[in-house]
């Protein structure tokens, strides 16, 4: 199965389950919960199910398409059931082997990881999901979002797209590994990995990005006193992106890191209590 | 009594591996608590865990309580009897309690603060086990400690993981109970890689044995002994070694139901990279053990285990190689790249690393770190070690730019001391560096040599100081900077390496040097920090088993070198159990109460009448300079030996000297009498704190 038929099946595999099925956010995001279709649906009491494919942006993690393993966006598949099924560990092994993944033939553990996105005031308890060794999914029950309590309770399954194809294709680099019947992964992605690797790493205006985090955090707060509660949340994004990108050039320190997290968070949290409290 | 065997397991969802021993403990000790409660014997308890189950047997366990007479109370004695026979009242009370008549000889008089009552000793109601498990045993579950419970769907929890099944056998039958939903019975499932198969239990004696045959292996001790000898076997043929205490073994006993220890081997080529690298890449990623050799070098074979009966292809290996080499692979595109640009050439790239938007930049951190090296160079008596010290100091940090640091962050300090090795500096001053983030907990490793215990100390005060200077303290649980932990290490350090250092001194040196990056008011920060480093210090002397009250005693006589404070507190420990030193701080204490809120008063031996305050006056005189010069060479187990000359004579003083003379002047006499005492040994400590139980004494 390729890239390609492994998204399709999974769209397909979660339709049937009931999940409206979403496209990509337009915006860049560091994962796939940073989509307003996870981020703020989890916030309400409404029962939802939603899946959709989200490309991840990482600045830090681009090696100019040169590491067969590591790359500076990849693709997630996010699936968001709330409330969380008492069989969502089952319907998900299900699901790996919809796509073709044996899994009694495999090492298939689910190891304890709890996610946290410190930015955004969220987290959750779960695991990591290994295939022989390789995390192949990140499995959360989230507990809290926008520093509130979800109730109820939403569970999040994200899927590493690239990691599950590869290990399906038995790829040694990811861009060996097939994208559809004709084209690898490389064919249709290297180009992009290289240069915008390049341009996080060494062209990047450091001093520009510091000063669009400034504006944008202006923007967000703009917009949240005028009530516009998804144009402020862009611009959470768009801080939380700038700040991926001064990471990405060494330009935060552990220290500074605090004081950075604490600006974006503080804008989410905002964000957050608006949407809960807008009226119907 | 007839006897029969129980079983509880709880099927839940994969636990955190690192908490289920403690949780299984727990379970342990309260099972055996409620039989003892109860009164319920059993011949024995043994609780099992496993990744994502866990439960309890009890062996032969009593069907019934045993009986115990208790005494139950009656009517008051008064209207118990009359003319010697059973009146209404206790006739009433016999009814009620269904107790015959005939009993009545056995009714006996109970002395209580209420007055005097009829009372008998009756057999409490042996209640069935069954029931008392029933009861209890819903609220034992759910009591059990987790780090993160969590919730799950509408109203699930809070829990350690959602819970699926439950079974509860008493003998062959099912003892009803409801836990979070789930009714108790006798279905269970089998390990995961069987897809779901249930399987029932027929009685509790089965239970081991009919889980294995679904692969699950439910006692920890048989995982444990397969993971050894597997481990065992696979070592050998590598011509390997590891440690048997290494914590990951412990934790593979609880990642799995049916662990199988498998052998990996990456290529040769990685065993190029910087041994911290590899290691940390294998083990804290891969939770993977990495083999050595009998010379303690790595080789290329490492462990890992598997929840599965076996590897008969040999796929699951080979998946794990091709994580743990990507790993490496990347480690190595990381080392390389580092490699191709000096250390000292990084100093300069420190400018575009923030250490906080008002504090300036790393390489301006840097400049801070060296000025205050110096400092503490000659603070410690080491300024023929000055060049090599800042030499250290200048390139301690310049590892922040590397990429290595940005991918592996624990090894920060330690990947600059390997890059500085080709910079001209001593190898003395690359371990400095290497070491500079040391202590990392409070049983070490620390700095192995005295530069690095400068660094560390530098690095450590700048952050405190410089943070503090911006307002950034710590408060409550919010400590988002770590400070706390930065100012325990530096306690650490001063007292481990036997370290005397004015922090006071130390910190207003700091402080100065921040002048022209910030503001400060360096009175105001000075203030607190000292409040912080006494809180620190506190805590680090309890931590070494200081008891809470020497410890704030010795504080609050001088805190600011933590060393000599822990050096007083343990001479006070070594004297505290005896008599003549109760005695003696228990005249202390009266001395502070006398003397409290009271101005200084001078003494006139002139004035000194009774020959018991003659004679303390004496003593004191006499042993205030051997306290004094045992004092000055810290030598405070001698100082206290010496004072406690005072102890006899100042409870002679006591006894017989009333201090409150109607006379003004001879009563201020023996109060200057009592503050000069007072005065010299709370340089020591403020004995008055010291809690000592009268009790002890008499």
């Amino acid at each position: 199965m390729n890239l390609q038929q492994i998204i399709l099946s999974l769209s397909q595999f979660w339709q049937d389950y009931g999940c409206l099925v979403v496209q990509p956010y337009d915006v860049e995001v560091g994962a796939g919960t940073l989509h307003p279709e996870t981020f703020f649906r989890i916030l309400t009491p409404r029962p939802y199910q939603v899946a959709y494919v989200q490309p991840s942006r990482r600045p830090a993690d681009g090696r100019y398409g040169q590491n067969p393993f590591r790359l500076m966006k990849h693709l997630q598949f996010q699936v968001i059931l709330k409330p969380s099924p008492l069989d969502v560990q089952d319907v998900y092994l299900k699901s790996l082997r919809h796509i073709g993944i044996p899994t009694a033939e495999h090492d298939l553990r689910f190891e304890e990881d709890n996610w946290e996105a410190p930015t955004l005031g969220a987290w959750g308890v779960g695991w990591q999901v290994l295939l022989d060794g390789m995390e192949i999914t990140q499995f959360t029950y989230m507990q809290q979002a926008g520093g509130m309590d979800c109730r109820p309770l939403p569970v999040e399954l994200t899927y590493g797209l690239e990691r599950i194809s590869m290990f399906i294709n038995r790829v040694a680099s990811v861009y060996d590994m097939p994208y559809n019947n004709t084209l690898t992964y490389g064919q249709v992605r290297l180009w992009e990995e290289a240069e915008i690797s390049k341009y996080y790493f060494e062209v990047a205006d450091v001093a520009e990005a510091r000063r669009q985090f400034d504006f944008f955090e202006k923007e967000a707060e703009r917009c949240l006193a005028e009530g516009l509660i998804l144009p402020a949340y862009e611009g959470v994004l768009k801080l939380s992106h700038l700040f991926n990108i001064l990471d990405a050039r060494g330009a935060v320190s552990t220290t500074n890191r605090t004081n950075f997290i604490q600006r974006i968070r503080h804008l989410a949290f905002q964000c957050a209590l608006q949407y809960v409290e807008r009226p119907q | 009594m007839t006897r029969n065997d129980f079983l509880l397991e709880v099927l839940l969802e994969e636990m955190p591996a690192p908490e289920i021993p403690g949780l299984a403990a727990e379970l342990q000790s309260k099972i055996e608590g409620l039989l003892k409660d109860q009164r319920l014997e059993a011949e024995g308890v043994r609780v099992f865990a496993t990744s994502r189950r866990f439960g309890v047997q009890i062996f032969g366990l009593a069907s019934e309580q045993r009986t115990e007479e208790g005494e139950i109370m009656g009517p008051p004695w008064k209207v118990s009897f009359s003319d010697g026979k059973p009146a209404p009242a206790l006739l009433g009370f016999f009814k009620r309690e269904g107790l015959d008549v005939s009993l009545a000889d056995r009714v006996y008089k109970v002395t209580t603060d209420k007055g005097e009552y009829a009372a008998i000793k009756k057999a409490a109601p042996a209640r069935p086990a069954a029931e008392i498990l029933s009861e209890n045993l819903g609220g034992i579950l759910l009591g059990l400690k987790c780090k993160k419970p969590m919730r799950w769907g509408t109203d699930g929890g809070p829990y350690i993981r959602p819970v699926h099944s439950i079974v509860t056998l008493w003998g062959g039958e099912i003892l009803p109970l409801t836990f979070l939903g789930c009714a108790a019975g006798r279905t269970t499932w089998g390990h995961r890689h069987l897809d779901n198969i249930t399987v029932s239990i027929p009685s509790p004696a089965a239970y081991a044995e009919t889980l294995s045959g679904q692969l699950v292996l439910t006692d920890p001790e048989e995982r444990r002994a397969k993971i050894m000898a597997e481990a065992h076997d696979h070592a050998r043929r590598a011509g390997g070694s590891f440690s048997k205490d290494d914590p990951l073994l412990e934790e593979w006993v609880y990642l799995t139901e049916h662990p199988s220890v498998v052998m990996g081997r990456f290529g040769d080529k990685f065993l190029a990279l910087p041994e911290e690298i590899l290691v940390q890449a294998i083990r804290s990623h891969q939770k993977s053990i990495p083999l050595r050799d009998a010379h303690g070098k790595l080789l290329p074979q490492f462990l890992n285990v598997i929840d599965k009966p076996g590897d008969p292809t040999g796929q699951m290996v080979r998946g794990i190689v091709w994580v743990v080499e990507a790993r490496l692979t990347d480690a190595s595109f990381f080392v390389d790249h580092d490699r191709k640009v000096r250390l000292s050439e990084r100093v300069d790239g420190l400018q575009q690393l923030s250490y906080h938007p008002r504090l300036g930049n790393f390489l301006q951190k840097t400049g801070r770190i060296m000025d205050l090296s110096e400092f503490l160079a000659e603070q410690l008596g080491l300024p023929d070690r000055v060049s090599d010290l800042l030499g250290a100091a200048k390139l301690m940090k310049a590892d922040l730019a590397s990429s290595t640091v940005g991918e592996f962050p624990a090894l920060q300090g330690k990947i600059g001391g390997i890059l500085a090795a080709g910079e001209g500096l001593s190898p003395e001053a690359c371990d400095a560096i290497y070491d500079q983030y040391l202590p990392e907990s409070p049983d070490g490793p620390y700095p192995r040599n005295p530069l690095g215990v400068v660094l560390s100390l530098a690095d450590k005060m700048e952050t405190l100081v410089s943070l503090f200077a911006i307002g950034e303290l710590p408060s409550g649980s919010s400590d988002p900077y770590g400070l706390r932990r930065q100012g325990n290490g530096l306690m650490e350090i001063l007292i481990e390496k036997k370290i005397g250092l004015d922090l006071d001194l130390t910190a207003t040196k700091a402080i100065q040097l921040l002048s022209g990056v910030v503001e400060t008011d360096l009175e105001r920060t000075l203030e607190e920090m000292r409040r912080f480093f006494r809180e620190r210090l506190e805590f680090v002397l309890e931590r070494r088993g200081i008891p809470e009250d020497t410890a704030r005693a010795v504080i609050e006589a001088r805190a600011c070198d933590p060393r000599d404070a822990f050096l007083r507190a343990h001479a006070i420990e070594a004297y505290r159990g005896q008599k003549a030193f109760i005695a003696f701080i228990l005249s202390l204490k009266r001395i502070r109460n006398i003397t409290k809120d009271l101005p200084g008063y001078q003494i006139r031996h002139d004035l000194l009448k009774e020959p018991a305050e003659q004679a303390l006056y004496a003593v004191f005189v006499q042993a205030k300079g051997a306290y004094l010069a045992a004092f000055h060479e810290q030598n405070y187990g001698e100082a206290l030996k010496v004072m406690e000359t005072l102890a006899a004579p100042l409870e002679l003083f006591f006894e017989k000297v009333l201090v409150m003379d109607k006379d003004d002047r001879v009563r201020e006499n023996r109060l200057a009498l009592l503050q000069a005492i007072a005065r010299e040994l709370l340089k020591l400590a403020q004995f008055s704190n010291l809690v000592v139980e009268k009790a002890q004494y008499r």
